[in-house]
């Protein structure tokens, strides 16, 4: 379990192609639906005023790959990352964008200019004074084409420096995700002198954020201590948190049920009902903005049918995925993978499993006794190997016969993604918060991650007015529309959100779950003991 | 003796040839074109261009391998891909706490084994003999990650008596670092424990047997004399061999068992290194994991010649 759990941390990311940070949804997710009476057990504390003092041991699944954040792709560097260094803009616990470095911004009518009025007197780390030539020099470095999250920022066509503390955006076009995708982590504000002087930030961190980054020993612990002169009032209260990669589930959960650590992330689906049994444990989660579907390869038979896609919807039962393979943790996906609570939410049924207009749409197609295909699975993911087991007996049913081949994770990126050479995969994608984050990768004509090489003019067109529209209702419709049209067309089935749990003793007071994983609940986390 | 000592030496070279050349090809040999198995989706020409280069994938092959061979040579094994560190300076940094962990869990199963392994030779085919065996082919068919796990779940979480997973360095916090020691060796060393428990207790019944051991016992030796000093150290030669030989195990063990119990070392390194497709990374702790078992290996050929003077090579 510990490979796999460490492993899937990390699928998700790539699987985005981004970061769970990366991106931030709108509305708050449902957080406590699924943890029943925790906010009970929380109640019985939370009446006491917030202290400061204390050092909070957080137990994670794997060790930070670097501290950079304009390079780091994986979860457990963002973890880091998001409590030593500040963007211009954040997203709070409803998943609203905030100011953060910038105090107020502009959006000029026509969407193509961003003014953002920078706060005054935020110093970094290393004492120097934060100005708008960091946040010119931070941008551009994020949108150096070498920068992995370059594309966040395509729209932007220059970052001016108008005075000290003004910042100009100028856009090509109007593009509606971008405040969105300022409000990431990973749009750190660096000094510049930093980077210069160490080549990147991978071993060392140098922000204007609430905790300091005092100690790093590789595989053992990454110790942050309180920055006294953060700006924000009152924050943070913890004197520092301790980060100790403990990539074993087993010794993890122990470790929390023990009170060994204050909190664990990424708990094991396997064991939410004990840990909810546990009344030394505070549970909080719920699904989130991460999901499993079956990709199918458009342009390869018997895929290019659409009635063969709707048939294989059509096929399966997906609560009998999610209680077979995941422990029943997880929440099916009805139409479109826009998680209940966000603004884009559809609230509305596309598929329930049919085993008669199932056959019936693959004999019109053409293949009344069904065929063979081949699904690839990334072998590291073993949640999403054992959703291919339950989905290769339930297409059993309508005569459809799959294979499922697991493999290596790189050689599994390289053949389908890269190479489109594949008939179905299972794969997963994580972190997003505007549905232009993921649906136009995905789905828009020739897009990288579109690898089931989908193509529908009429999906194509939607996207791009969904991405130019800054109009918050009309948005609503325009990706109530995508996601009914993507079901429709079933280029994948969708599966589930996962859910995603986190663990505290009951004494850690102030933390809330954020559906992306986010964990800048430390800011005002404190302790009552 | 010393001609013997540098023979054994000379005849390491081969072998250690032939894992340059495995770890060499280990980059070369994945399906797919390795630079794209790395990078994953980032598909960007440039940076693929780099790491081949990097790589040395864009030169002839023998070339390929002089060079990574002369750079080896003067111990510069790269930098991580993923961390821009020094892929030595990290494995120096990451073994002791693997040498710690080894050490202990050899230590540990000998002190149980030799003795039980004597006792059920000497005491055949009574409830304390039975016992032994009974412990030794369990501890042989149990999965170490599986035993980590349980002791986990038995003395952090039931008994709550010791920590379920950590690390503290042994001169700085001694009994800290004991304390997150025990579950982990123990895990680590039980199936070493078992192989020599089995081994002594077999050598020791074949050595009992012996003519001189049956000239001792005429000549009125004590039974515990004949036991300790006569057949004991006859029969320990060739369980030192198997040492030598479970010390492999206990080195690929330890990726495991780092892994379970959250411990810094090689193992774990290695391991981590696999998941983020660090090649240099992998490449370094590979050949060095190699160059130990082969070190521990020439070590105990030479100690095997040095304990039994009846053992002369050509």
């Amino acid at each position: 379990m510990a490979i796999q759990r460490t492993a899937r941390a990390f699928v998700v990311l790539l699987t985005a192609g981004t970061l769970l940070l990366a991106g931030c949804a709108s509305r708050p997710v449902n957080q406590t639906a699924a943890a029943g009476n925790e906010s009970a057990k929380q109640g019985q504390t939370s009446a006491s005023t917030p202290k400061q003092g204390g050092v909070l041991k957080v137990g994670v699944t794997a060790d930070a790959v670097g501290f950079d954040p304009h390079l780091v792709d994986a979860y457990s560097s963002g973890l880091v990352i998001e409590q030593v260094y500040n963007g211009l803009l954040k997203l709070d616990d409803k998943m609203q964008v905030q100011p953060d470095l910038a105090e107020t911004w502009d959006v000029a009518p026509d969407g193509l200019t961003y003014t953002f009025k920078l706060r005054q007197g935020v110093k970094f780390h290393n004492g120097r004074e934060m100005k708008a030539a960091d946040v010119q020099y931070s941008l551009g470095r994020v949108k150096d084409p070498k920068s992995p999250r370059a594309y966040l920022l395509e729209a932007v066509k220059s970052v001016d420096v108008v005075d000290d503390y003004t910042v100009k955006l100028t856009l090509d076009k109007p593009f509606a995700p971008l405040l969105t995708n300022l409000a990431s982590a990973l749009m750190a504000i660096v000094p510049k002198e930093t980077v210069a002087k160490n080549g990147d930030l991978q071993k060392v961190a140098d922000g204007t954020g609430p905790f300091i980054l005092k100690d790093y020993v590789p595989g053992q612990m990454i110790k942050l201590e309180r920055n006294p002169n953060y700006f924000v009032k009152g924050q943070p209260l913890l004197d520092g948190i301790e980060i100790k990669p403990m990539p074993d589930d087993t010794a993890r959960v122990t470790a929390i049920r023990t009170g060994e650590i204050d909190l664990a992330i990424q708990l094991p689906a396997k064991d939410i009902s004990t840990l909810k049994a546990d009344k030394n444990v505070v549970l909080v989660g719920g699904p989130s903005t991460a999901y499993d579907y079956i990709g199918m390869n458009t342009t390869r038979k018997p895929f290019n049918d659409v009635k063969v896609r709707q048939a294989m919807a059509y096929a399966l039962d997906r609560q009998a995925i999610v209680d077979t393979a995941l422990f029943g943790e997880g929440t099916v996906i009805k139409t479109g993978p826009v998680p209940p609570g966000h603004w884009a939410y559809l609230d509305s049924t596309a598929y329930q499993r049919d085993l008669n207009k199932a056959k019936q749409l693959l004999a019109e197609a053409g293949y009344p006794n069904g065929f063979k295909a081949t699904v690839k699975v990334g072998s590291a993911y073993q949640s999403q190997i054992a959703i291919a087991q339950v989905v290769q007996a339930q297409l059993k049913e309508v005569g459809i016969t799959i294979d499922v081949k697991p493999m290596d994770w790189g050689l599994f990126l390289d053949e389908a993604v890269n190479k489109h050479d594949f008939d179905l995969t299972i794969l997963g994608w994580i972190g997003f918060v505007d549905p232009d984050g993921f649906l136009y990768p995905e789905f828009k004509t020739g897009e990288k991650w579109n690898y089931v090489q989908f193509s529908d003019q009429t999906l194509d067109a939607m996207l791009e007015k969904g991405r130019t529209t800054l109009d918050a209702n009309q948005r609503k419709q325009i990706y109530a529309d995508v996601q009914k049209r993507v079901a429709e067309q079933a280029p994948y089935v969708f599966i589930e959100l996962q859910n995603q749990y986190e663990g505290s003793r009951p004494y850690v007071q102030g933390f809330y779950h954020m559906a992306t994983g986010s964990m800048q609940a430390f800011h005002q986390v404190w302790l009552d003991k | 003796m010393r001609k013997y000592v540098i023979k054994r030496i000379l005849m390491v070279l081969p072998v250690l040839f032939g894992i340059s050349v495995l770890v060499f090809s280990m980059a070369r040999l994945i399906p797919g074109d390795v630079v794209a198995v790395m990078l994953g989706t980032n598909t960007d020409p440039k940076t693929a261009a780099e790491l081949r280069h990097f790589l040395g994938l864009d030169q002839p092959m023998w070339r390929q391998y002089l060079e990574w061979l002369w750079k080896l040579l003067r111990g510069d094994m790269g930098v991580s891909l993923r961390t821009g560190r020094s892929v030595a300076g990290e494995i120096v940094k990451q073994f002791p706490a693997t040498v710690e962990l080894a050490t202990t869990g050899m230590v540990l199963s000998l002190l149980v084994a030799i003795p039980i392994g004597t006792i059920s030779a000497v005491r055949r085919n009574t409830w304390l003999d039975y016992g032994g065996r009974i412990v030794a082919i369990l501890g042989v068919a149990t999965p170490d990650f599986w035993l980590g796990t349980m002791l986990i779940l038995v003395f952090a979480l039931w008994l709550r008596v010791l920590p379920a997973a950590g690390y503290a360095p042994l001169f700085q916090h001694p009994l800290q670092s004991i304390r997150y020691m025990i579950l982990p060796a123990f895990s680590l060393g039980t199936a070493l424990m078992a192989v020599v428990m089995r081994m002594t207790r077999s050598t020791m019944l074949e050595v009992v047997r012996q003519d001189y051991i049956r000239t001792a016992r005429a000549k009125g030796v004590a039974e515990r004399m004949i036991v300790y000093k006569h057949a004991l150290r006859n029969a320990l030669i060739p369980v030192v061999t198997v040492i030598g030989m479970q010390a492999g195990y206990i080195l690929g063990g330890s990726v495991i068992i780092e892994q379970v119990f959250a411990r810094p070392g090689i193992g774990r390194l290695a391991l981590q290194a696999i998941n983020q497709r660090d090649y240099p990374m992998v490449q370094g702790a590979v050949l060095f994991i190699t160059l130990v078992f082969v070190t521990i290996n020439l070590m105990v050929d030479v100690v095997y010649a040095y304990i039994d003077p009846r053992i002369h090579y050509q």
